[in-house]
């Protein structure tokens, strides 16, 4: 298809436009927005699609809102070999005009001309890839899948030198795919018919089970019905026999219980003899227990009296032991006594002695201290007197070595008066008379001024320089300090001074000592204690003696009364355990008395009852013996023996004869004979309860018609087998079918999408560099690009390569397309994203494309399709 | 004295309630009503053929858990037949304690007596029932009923019973095979007359005197001779016997070679030449490689034939049937590209079912 003009009225914002396109190549169509160019395409698709009534919504939209009159598009198209002038009328006097003139010329208007432009687009053009080949900007590839088209597919197909598959294989695939999706999900999973015929097999088996179950019981119950039967007769039999046995057993018990009254009579009557033996030998028994009783009665007398004679004289010597034990306590005890008194008076001597020796020692300390406290005192008031320390002696012994060491210079560097007296002379010194005698010298420094003069003829002025007379000075001055320290020290000399230093260091040695000694004889004590104690002692020590008594005199010294105090000490020990021993001894002799005591006493009340017993049992025999002789006793006792022996004899002889004829066994013959026919009437009456009820059972399943329901089950699962495998072998050749036509055309697209992928490429590389390259998915859409050696899907590309990408795609399938089948590339406001540097690029390439195909170009950038060598530009 | 003479109608195998699972919903009522009707049939041909009496050699009934509806139809039918009618309980409807065989069922039809034991039928003719006591006997029940028959010169005897004669049957281990000796003996003997057999469903003569009556209507395909009524009639020197075809159903199993359209078209014929189709039963095998067009043509004579027939079954054991598309298939469809593959491919996979589904789906209109 060509569009070779196309006019629209009244539509949007557009009284009238009319444009004329090139057949062949680039038609750039420029304006600014809101001029109508978006309006041509939608006026196009509104014309081809559309019919005059309508009144669909992107239809009312396109009326103008100010004016009353309905949209009106125009075209002229050529398309195979059709040409003609097509045109509508919307909302308002809508109206469809066709005029067709080649290949022959039609008038057609209304409805009419509608259907048979459809018809001649239909024939002449592919329709999904008109709709395919439109790039508007911000849509992406993804908008427009190629693999619809059925003329890009013919065109891949004979590039790809295969066969054409067209509609009708397309057609035929979708028929196959939703014969597939009958049976299962596009994921493989079964659907419907599958699961259902599955259910309702397993339904109808389970249903067979149950009435077969059913069958089984009743089969078994037909069975056991019959077991029932049998055993009914055997029952019937064992009871008869049971009753036969139960009476033969009955009739022998009879007899036999009668037997055994008869031997249990007996048995009564060699009891009762068996009774008056006992009682003629408890008889027996009872006199010789008499006789027995008296006798020893007797003898036990007589062995009573013989030990209270023997225990007798041992009372009278243990008595006087114990007399004699008794004195000897006494006697320890006294001594004991005695030996305490004196161990105590021994002590308390003892300690006075102590005392006394300790007051000494004392009084001695004190008198020690007293006297080093003295001492102490005049070295204190010594110190207290001195003014002069070790400081002052030192300052004192530097003030005079410097004061000798001034007077040393001075002498040295003053001037030096030195005269030697040849003769006796008479001088004048200092204007004073001096006797110089011969021989005699002076020796003086000159400070200042001197004179000496031979009076009348002599006059000699000496005159020290200034440095002599400074230190003439200086002499005087430490000579002035050192008299104030030596009367500051108190001190007439530096003799003196260390004189006085000497008796200091002693005083201080002194006082350290003293208080040594002190602290010595205090010990832990003050003075004040030792004092108190000291008077604490002599009272004591006073007051002791007064007290004390003189019966016996105190021991002279320490010593004695040490010694006095140990030996009082033994003998009050010695005391203690001898009057341990004698308690101990009378004790045991108090012991030994009582026990012979109670012996005795014991022994003559035994004594007493014994005479008594002895007088009682010969009463009583006596007393017996006039009733009935012992020789009496004994001859009944002998008769009956005889007696019982007999009776008892014949009893076990007719016991004997009674256990031969066994009657407990046949008491249990019996007793089982009748258990024996009472279980067998039981169990008749059981069984035959059991088979009423069976047979009951079986009768009302009898009218249930379980075989119809058997059948019916069966027919049913029978069926449902068929239904299953019916279906499942039509799903199975769907599957397959489905399957084998989907791997048959991935392997066909594969095989086709290479021309339209190497179209791409070579169409790219106007526009990317030499290495461009692509890899399209099973929609023919761009899934990924490589540029550079990187691939990257197409989705992460920025908006303008995408724009480009798509571009350049639906170029590649316009030129691909037989261009007898080839319709018009719209670009409406294509490649807003595209930088500068690629337009260059692009505009080439639509240039070459434009030799085979008709581009239309909307634009609202004028600029951006400058590079466009071959195109017509037309501008709004 | 003279044997008196006797003429009576002998059949078996009834089988009434049977069921087959192949049969629709439509056909299956009317092949048990059938069943039902032919015991009218049998009535009215013992009437007209002057019997004394019938005589049911067994399995009477499908089962004694039948559905009581249908043992409600059969007691009006034997009412109507008039004739006394003596049944036998049989391997499929035994004599034990689920027995549908009870006064109870049968008192609506005074003429039906149940067989068990000796039964004087007419004067000096005995009925001799060994009616089988439950479904597992173990052990030959008419060689014990015959031995334990105490000789009666004076007396016509007709031994009834059921199961397999040893000379037929297969199985050896099966211990109620009826042995032929004994009842050969006893008829050279004299002490029975005639031997009514049921449990095999083609009329069959066993020995003289000794008949298998067959099935009134047939049960199953591999019946050779079903659908069959005897009439004897006996006394002591005399034995005519006559076969009467009863039948109204019909069960065909038939085996045919495919290899082109007109082996189709030939069945097509043979199964449009077939009478009575709503009473017959088809079972059919098929060999050899068919075109995809002539296996659609095929499925279209078998669908109109499920339509036509009782019921139509493939005998899918002996089936093998090929389909190879040829070059007027391909021409037909005219596929191309990946739809040409594909058809190739299924091709060389023998994908017969999925061939043929491409092509329906392929050209719907050639299938419609």
């Amino acid at each position: 298809m060509r569009l070779l003009s196309l006019r629209i009225a009244h539509f949007r914002g557009v009284d009238e436009r009319a444009l004329t396109f090139r057949a062949q190549g680039v038609t750039v169509i420029e304006g600014a927005n809101e001029t109508g160019k978006s309006s041509l395409a939608e006026a196009l698709d509104l014309l081809l699609d559309e019919l005059d009534s309508t009144k669909k919504k992107k239809v009312l939209d396109v009326q103008p809102v100010d004016r009353d009159a309905g949209p009106e598009v125009e075209a002229e198209i050529e398309s195979g070999p059709y040409r003609f002038t097509y045109r509508k009328r919307f909302l308002r006097k809508p109206e469809t005009v066709l005029r067709v003139t080649a290949p022959r010329a039609e008038n057609l208007t209304g409805r009419a001309a509608h259907e048979r432009v459809r018809r001649i687009l239909e024939e002449t053009m592919d329709l999904d890839l008109w709709r395919a080949l439109r790039v508007r900007q911000g849509v992406g590839l993804e908008a427009n899948a190629l693999d619809r088209a059925p003329s890009l597919l013919r065109a891949l197909d004979a590039a790809a030198g295969q066969e054409t598959a067209g509609d009708r294989e397309l057609d035929l695939f979708e028929r196959v795919h939703q014969e597939y999706l009958r049976y299962y999900t596009d994921t493989g999973k079964e659907r419907a018919p599958l699961k259902e015929a599955a259910a309702a097999l397993t339904h109808a088996r389970e249903e067979c089970e149950r009435v077969r179950l059913e069958l089984d019981a009743l089969e078994r119950d037909i069975e056991r019905s019959e077991q029932l039967e049998t055993r009914v007769t055997a029952l019937r039999g064992e009871r008869e026999a049971g009753e036969t046995r139960l009476r033969e057993h009955e009739g022998e018990l009879a007899r036999l219980e009668k037997t055994q009254e008869q031997v249990a009579a007996m048995r009564m009557q060699a009891t009762a003899a068996d009774a008056s033996v006992t009682a003629a030998r408890r008889e027996q028994q009872l006199r010789d227990d008499r006789r027995e009783a008296a006798e020893a009665a007797a003898q036990r007398l007589a062995r009573l009296e013989r030990e209270a004679a023997r225990d007798r004289p041992a009372l009278a010597e243990a008595e006087r032991e114990a007399a004699q034990a008794d004195a000897l306590l006494a006697e320890s005890d006294a001594g004991a006594t005695a030996a305490e008194a004196r161990y105590d008076r021994a002590g308390l001597d003892f300690k006075f002695r102590h005392y006394e020796l300790d007051l000494k020692k004392m009084r001695a300390r004190r008198d020690a201290v007293r006297a080093d406290r003295e001492r102490r005192q005049t070295a204190r008031d010594f110190l207290a007197g001195t003014k002069l320390d070790a400081d002052k002696h030192a300052a004192l012994r530097r003030a005079h070595l410097e004061l000798e060491r001034l007077r040393a210079r001075h002498e040295a560097q003053g001037a030096r008066l030195r005269a030697e007296a040849l003769d006796d002379v008479t001088l004048r010194m200092d204007g004073t008379g001096l006797p110089f005698a011969k021989g005699e010298t002076i020796d003086e420094a000159v400070d200042g001024e001197r004179t000496l003069e031979l009076p009348g003829i002599l006059r000699v002025t000496f005159r020290g320089g200034a440095g002599a007379a400074e230190l003439g000075d200086a002499v005087e001055r430490q000579a002035q300090q050192f008299t104030a320290l030596l009367r500051e020290a108190g001190v007439a000399s530096l003799d003196e001074a260390d004189t006085v230093l000497q008796q200091r260091a002693a005083a201080e040695l002194t006082i350290e000592t003293c208080d040594q000694q002190i602290r010595q004889n205090l010990d832990d004590l003050t003075y004040e204690d030792l004092v108190g104690r000291i008077e604490g002692l002599e009272t004591y020590v006073e007051n002791y003696l007064a007290e004390r008594g003189d019966e016996l005199p105190v021991p002279a010294d320490y010593d004695s009364a040490k010694r006095a105090n140990s030996e009082a000490r033994e003998a009050r020990e010695s005391a203690v355990a001898a009057l341990a021993t004698a308690r101990g001894r009378q004790t045991t002799a108090q012991e030994r008395l009582a026990t012979l005591r109670g012996r005795l006493n014991e022994a003559a009340v035994e004594l007493k009852v014994a005479v008594r017993d002895r007088e009682e049992c010969e009463r009583v025999l006596a007393m017996e013996r006039e009733r009935r002789p012992d020789g009496q006793v004994a001859q009944e006792l002998a008769q009956a023996h005889t007696k019982a022996s007999e009776t008892r004899h014949r009893f076990e002889e007719a016991q004997r004869t009674l256990a031969e004829r066994r009657p407990d066994s046949v008491r249990e013959l019996a007793l089982n004979a009748r258990k024996v026919a009472d279980r067998a009437a039981r169990e008749l009456r059981e069984t035959e309860n059991e088979r009423h009820a069976l047979l009951g059972r079986l009768e009302v399943r009898g009218s249930e018609g379980l075989f119809d329901r058997e059948q019916d089950a069966q027919t049913r699962r029978t069926r449902a087998e068929r239904q299953l495998a019916s279906v499942e072998a039509r799903a199975g050749a769907a599957r397959r079918l489905y399957e084998t036509m989907h791997a048959q055309r991935e392997e066909a697209r594969r095989a086709y999408a290479a021309p339209l992928r190497e179209k791409i490429e070579e169409l790219g590389r106007y526009v990317f560099e030499a290495d461009f390259e692509v890899e399209l998915d099973p929609e023919l859409r761009v899934a990924r690009r490589t540029l550079h050696g990187r691939t990257l899907p197409i989705e992460s590309l920025s908006g303008g390569a995408r724009e480009q990408i798509a571009l350049i795609t639906q170029l590649a399938a316009a030129l691909l397309v037989d261009p007898a089948d080839g319709v018009p590339v719209i670009l409406d406001d294509a490649l807003g994203y595209t930088d500068p540097g690629r337009l260059e690029g692009l505009g080439a390439l639509l240039s070459h494309a434009g030799r085979d195909a008709q581009i239309l170009v909307l634009t609202c950038s004028p600029g951006r399709f400058r590079h466009v060598g071959e195109a017509e530009v037309i501008r709004l | 004295m003279i044997l008196p003479s006797v003429r009576f109608l002998h059949t078996a195998d009834w089988q009434l309630g049977m069921r087959r699972h192949f049969l629709g919903e439509e056909a299956l009522p009317r092949f048990q009503q059938a069943r039902i009707d032919a015991i009218r049939s049998l009535g009215r041909l013992a009437r007209a053929e002057r019997c004394a009496f019938l005589v049911v050699a067994g399995d009477v009934f499908e089962s004694n858990q039948i559905d009581r509806t249908t043992l409600r139809r059969a007691v009006e039918a034997l009412r109507e037949v008039e004739l006394p009618v003596y049944l036998l309980p049989g391997n499929h409807d035994p004599l034990d304690a689920a027995t549908i065989f009870t006064a109870e069922h049968f008192a609506d039809a005074p003429n039906v007596h149940v067989l068990d034991g000796i039964v004087e039928v007419m004067p000096g003719v005995d009925l001799v029932g060994v009616p089988w006591p439950n479904k597992r006997p173990r052990r030959d029940l008419v060689a014990d009923a015959i031995r334990a028959l105490e000789p009666a010169p004076q007396r016509l005897r007709i031994v009834v019973g059921h199961g397999m004669v040893d000379t037929l049957s297969p199985d050896r281990n099966d211990p109620a095979r009826i042995a032929l000796a004994p009842m050969q003996q006893a008829i050279d003997d004299g002490h029975v007359h005639f031997v009514a057999l049921g449990d095999r469903h083609s009329f069959t003569e066993v020995a003289p005197r000794i008949y298998y009556a067959g099935a009134p209507e047939p049960t199953d395909y591999d019946e050779e001779a079903s659908g069959t009524a005897l009439i004897a009639e006996i006394d002591a020197t005399r034995c005519e016997v006559s076969r009467h075809d009863v039948g109204t159903w019909t069960f065909r199993r038939t085996a045919h070679a495919l290899d082109s359209g007109e082996d189709v078209a030939a069945l097509a014929d043979e199964l449009a030449a077939l009478p009575a189709k709503e009473r017959t039963i088809l079972k059919l095998s098929f060999e050899g490689a068919l075109s995809l067009a002539d296996r659609a043509r095929l499925d279209a004579t078998l669908d109109q034939a499920r339509e036509t027939f009782a019921a139509v079954e493939i005998w899918s054991r002996h089936t093998d049937l090929v389909v190879r598309p040829d070059a007027a298939d391909l021409a037909d469809l005219d596929l191309s590209g990946f739809a040409r593959t594909t058809l190739e491919a299924l091709d060389a996979a023998g994908d017969t079912e999925a061939l043929a589904l491409l092509y329906r789906l392929a050209r719907p209109e050639a299938t419609a």
